[in-house]
């Protein structure tokens, strides 16, 4: 039943995700690393030198970039190496799976209401008719 | 999730038939306490649900999650047939509602009677593409080279 309330799990969480990602490439130290990543793992020292800024800010920039879960970083012995990830980027393609999948669950569910009530109205507006007739 | 073509389906077109008439599945739109019944799914919880039914009256349902915020729905009423049609624009709201981010989209929605007195509904979700497409479009205006990032992600897969 995991696909009860997918779309608001995925508006809730996806607009988190947008945000942060928004608020990354918000920045252009951040996205240049952003571009230069694309290209292939790099470290934060490498991603640091023609940013001409110290290791702690790039480290800084790094870890908004993680946050929004555009970069992982991991520690090969000294060397903190950054990947580029394309998470965030692709699952925004699932928000039109999931609005389908929300409409045709709600829409089921109007349909057994709206039947419920109308046969509520039918059955009353036939008693009413027996007793016109009485 | 090994797609970055988000606009690939970008409508969502459904139709169901209905075995209740066109006035009382149309009504089922626009009643709060009616609405409230089905336009929330699962473990969620409508907890405000604010209907101004007139052109350009506002149209939001409020959804909770065990018992905190969820965001929900924020929309306007674009046009409005009794018993017939009804136009929104559609805006997804994140727990922040208007102080966050309001993704909008279109929604249409016609009730035709069917001859045996139910209603065939026809439900056409549009320009999801823009929210779908939200995070890479941005990405794509706040720098130049963007595109050739994700040229190279895609390769990857």
């Amino acid at each position: 039943m995991r696909a009860r309330g997918h779309i608001l799990n995925q508006v809730v969480e996806g607009l988190a995700d947008i945000d942060a990602v928004f608020h990354a490439l918000a920045h252009d130290a951040r996205r240049h690393m952003v571009s230069r990543l694309a290209a292939g793992e790099m470290t934060v020292g490498q991603l640091a030198e023609p940013l001409d800024m110290s290791l702690a800010a790039a480290s800084k920039h790094v870890k908004v970039l993680e946050q929004a879960g555009l970069v992982r970083r991991s520690v090969q012995g000294r060397r903190h190496v950054c990947r580029l990830e394309l998470g965030p980027l692709a699952s925004a393609g699932e928000w039109i799976r999931s609005t389908e999948d929300f409409w045709q669950t709600r829409l089921e569910r109007l349909d057994a209401l709206v039947a419920s009530s109308s046969a509520r109205d039918k059955s009353s507006g036939r008693s009413h008719d027996k007793k016109g007739k009485r | 999730m090994n797609q970055i073509t988000t606009t690939e389906r970008p409508v969502v077109r459904i139709e169901r038939t209905m075995a209740a008439p066109p006035a009382a599945v149309y009504r089922a739109w626009l009643e709060p306490d009616l609405v409230r019944q089905w336009m929330c799914p699962g473990d969620f919880e409508a907890t405000d649900i604010q209907i101004d039914a007139r052109v350009g009256g506002r149209y939001r349902v409020a959804h909770a999650l065990g018992g905190s915020e969820a965001g929900g729905f924020l929309s306007e009423i674009l046009e409005l047939v009794p018993d017939r049609r009804l136009v929104f624009r559609w805006g997804f709201a994140g727990p922040q509602w208007a102080e966050g981010p309001v993704y909008d989209s279109l929604l249409t929605v016609t009730f035709e009677a069917t001859a045996d007195g139910g209603t065939l509904l026809t439900l056409v979700h549009e320009r999801l593409d823009d929210l779908a497409a939200a995070m890479p479009e941005a990405a794509r205006l706040v720098g130049p080279g963007w595109e050739e990032v994700l040229g190279k992600l895609a390769q990857q897969r």
